[in-house]
């Protein structure tokens, strides 16, 4: 009867900010909805904790401290059988979550997965049963393992945060009917997240990563997106890369972009220069053809501009079309800059009637914002 | 690398003797899953086989090879990521090309025309490393619609989408891939093995391992990256990775592309570039 419960309160998500506290026991549903940017309500499957009865896109935060015995207890009051597989932790095969060679979890069963923490460092869980379609529905989160001292790893520096940043993409069709999904081979995502989250849902005071004058924030990188994912860090952001797939790197590196390929993760320190107000962007690039599928925007800020002093987030900026040919209708904005591809200021100026004229620009991308500091914008110009 | 442009034709007084000195380009067809897919293959004989042969060859010695092409069209070799490009074999004809001493890693020996290309004449060159027992992967996918295109000799569209409908290690796919043993990693509690990836296709691969992290020793377009630990590694269009794996768990752990269209055989899980590790006491 419990499990009718839980699919009750799971019938309806809100979207949460990717940061949740741990009870002990996770479960799966079918019958989560989702909230894209423009509104649409796209079905989901996914995980939830028990206590808050609601799945959500991407799963819970599954936090542990290095060194922690973990005993993951999971329900399945779901129609179908899932399991729990925890990507890169190298847990032994009875835990290992794939239905073939350990277990799965079918409809009204429970189970515990048991293993040790024994790095720190970024991981991901996922469903393993009809592995292709159980992802695309949803069905993934990210784990942190992390120290008491708030340091990376044994010797490593220590960071004032840690910003979780679970990339994805998702398409709608699959998602609005999963059973007429076949053949998978031709899925190609239209929605392309961070944290469940895309293009205005992440310009928010709670979606921005906060930076202090004290210590480097951390960022939590994870892709369980069908793209690369490339993340690229302006120079004031003074980017270092410390760790790839739960493990410390050799030497960390001083870096300006960082490629993800689906399943790997990355421990990314951002110093910013003190005062910034800017973001990074992360590209989401399909691995058949190369195709930029979509660029998002991941707020930083100084905590200086801590959000109880600040009125609000910038608006984001709204471009049509996209290509554009002849001109640009920008709406967000009354001043804006403009770059080309190689970073070369090509306007900064004034708006007229919200329209900027590109009929005599030469082809290419190029990157708008309203001020030097402002969320960047691609569009491309195409005669 | 273009001193290798010009002695791919040389032809020297002595060379390394090996058990393997000439290859044939030969044409055929392969069943994979559902599909049956025609193919070019780089064979030890001039009878088709649907598996391309592997060369595997010492470091630091140059090397003669027969290359006997049964197709009917001329082909272009070229061996990456060297960029070492050789002679052009005529259709129906043999050539002997020189393989310049290489330091130990892995590599690709392919046609670089693309009716070669998209049928998939493409094999490893596996060149050293043989201190521990080594594994080979090679991956491709392939999309029907061009190799049909490419086998009747149809100019290939590359503005239309592509989409592979399958997606293979060693030119088989799961769960034929537990059949090759060069794919199927029987291993004992603690060996030290290498495995050397090759991606032949033209789509960027990744592949996850289960149950372990393995350390890169070679990684051709992320040569950084030598001397991490990764349970996901990368593979870019072309590229080639040695990676060292210490089997320190016991039991089976799946190793799989992480796009998950690429573990689909004809758009159905599970299947494509899936194979496993297997470490018993």
């Amino acid at each position: 009867m419990k499990y009718l419960i839980f699919t009750f309160f799971a019938t309806f998500m809100l979207t949460v900010n990717y940061a949740q506290l741990s009870p002990p026991q996770l479960y799966s549903g079918m019958d989560g909805v989702h909230e894209l940017a423009d509104g649409t309500l796209v079905p989901i499957w996914g995980y939830g904790w028990v206590a808050d009865g609601e799945i959500t896109l991407p799963g819970p935060l599954l936090q542990y401290v290095e060194g922690e015995e973990v005993n993951l207890a999971f329900t399945n009051p779901s129609p179908e059988s899932h399991t729990i597989h925890l990507h890169g932790l190298d847990v032994d095969q009875a835990n290992d979550g794939v239905p073939q060679t350990s277990f799965q979890v079918v409809t009204g069963e429970t189970a515990e997965y048991n293993f040790t923490a024994t790095h720190t460092g970024t991981y991901l869980y996922h469903c393993h049963v009809t592995t292709t379609l159980h992802l695309t529905m949803g069905m993934y989160g990210m784990i942190l393992v992390t120290r008491p001292d708030n340091t990376l790893f044994e010797g490593g520096p220590a960071v004032s945060a840690d910003y979780p940043l679970l990339f994805s993409d998702l398409e709608i069709a699959t998602n609005m009917d999963p059973v007429q999904s076949f053949p998978f081979h031709d899925i190609r995502p239209d929605v392309f997240m961070v944290n469940g989250l895309s293009d205005q849902q992440l310009l928010t005071v709670d979606q921005t990563v906060w930076s202090t004058s004290t210590s480097p924030v951390a960022l939590r990188l994870g892709s369980m997106a069908y793209s690369i994912v490339n993340c690229q860090f302006p120079s004031e952001l003074n980017a270092q890369l410390y760790m790839s797939d739960g493990r410390a790197i050799p030497t960390p590196v001083d870096i300006n972009s960082l490629e993800i390929f689906p399943g790997e993760r990355f421990t990314v320190l951002l110093t910013p220069d003190e005062g910034y107000d800017g973001s990074f962007t992360a590209d989401f690039r399909h691995m058949l053809d190369g195709t930029i599928e979509s660029s998002q925007q991941i707020l930083v800020r100084d905590e200086q501009y801590h959000p109880s002093s600040v009125s609000e987030i910038s608006e984001p900026l709204t471009l049509f079309p996209n290509p554009a040919s002849e001109s640009l209708q920008i709406k967000g904005a009354t001043q804006i800059l403009v770059r080309n591809i190689n970073g070369a200021v090509v306007f900064n100026g004034p708006l007229v009637n919200s329209v900027l004229d590109v009929s005599n620009w030469p082809q290419g991308v190029y990157f708008a914002s309203s001020d030097f500091a402002a969320p960047v914008f691609k569009f491309v110009v195409l005669h | 690398m273009l001193r290798y442009i010009a002695i791919l034709t040389l032809v020297i007084a002595s060379f390394q003797a090996y058990s393997q000195d000439t290859l044939y380009i030969n044409f055929g067809e392969t069943s994979l899953g559902s599909d049956q897919i025609l193919a070019l293959r780089f064979n030890e004989t001039s009878e088709y086989d649907s598996i391309n042969s592997i060369l595997r060859i010492n470091p630091n010695e140059e090397f003669q090879l027969t290359i006997v092409n049964n197709d009917t069209v001329d082909h272009n070799l070229g061996i990456l990521p060297l960029d070492a490009f050789g002679p052009t074999i005529p259709q129906q004809s043999s050539q002997n090309i020189y393989i310049p001493a290489l330091p130990a890693g892995t590599y690709r020996l392919q046609s670089t025309s693309e009716r070669g290309m998209i049928l998939g004449a493409s094999m490893m060159l596996r060149v050293g490393y043989d201190d521990l027992q080594h594994f080979e992967w090679n991956l491709n996918e392939w999309d029907t619609l061009r190799t049909e295109l490419a086998a009747m000799q149809i100019p290939v569209d590359f503005a239309v989408p592509y989409v592979p409908r399958q997606f293979t290690i060693n030119d088989r796919v799961f769960p034929n891939t537990l059949e090759d043993s060069t794919a199927y990693v029987a291993v004992g509690l603690n060996q030290e093995v290498y495995i050397s990836i090759v991606n032949h296709g033209y789509m960027e691969q990744v592949l996850h391992f289960h149950g372990f992290h393995v350390e890169m020793i070679q990684s051709s377009y992320h040569n950084e990256r030598v001397g991490w630990m990764k349970d996901t590694v990368p593979l870019r269009s072309g590229e080639c990775v040695i990676v060292k794996l210490v089997a320190s768990q016991p039991g089976i752990y799946p190793v799989h592309a992480h796009n998950l269209i690429a573990v689909t055989n004809a758009g159905f899980y599970p299947g494509g570039m899936i194979t496993q590790i297997n470490v018993t006491e």
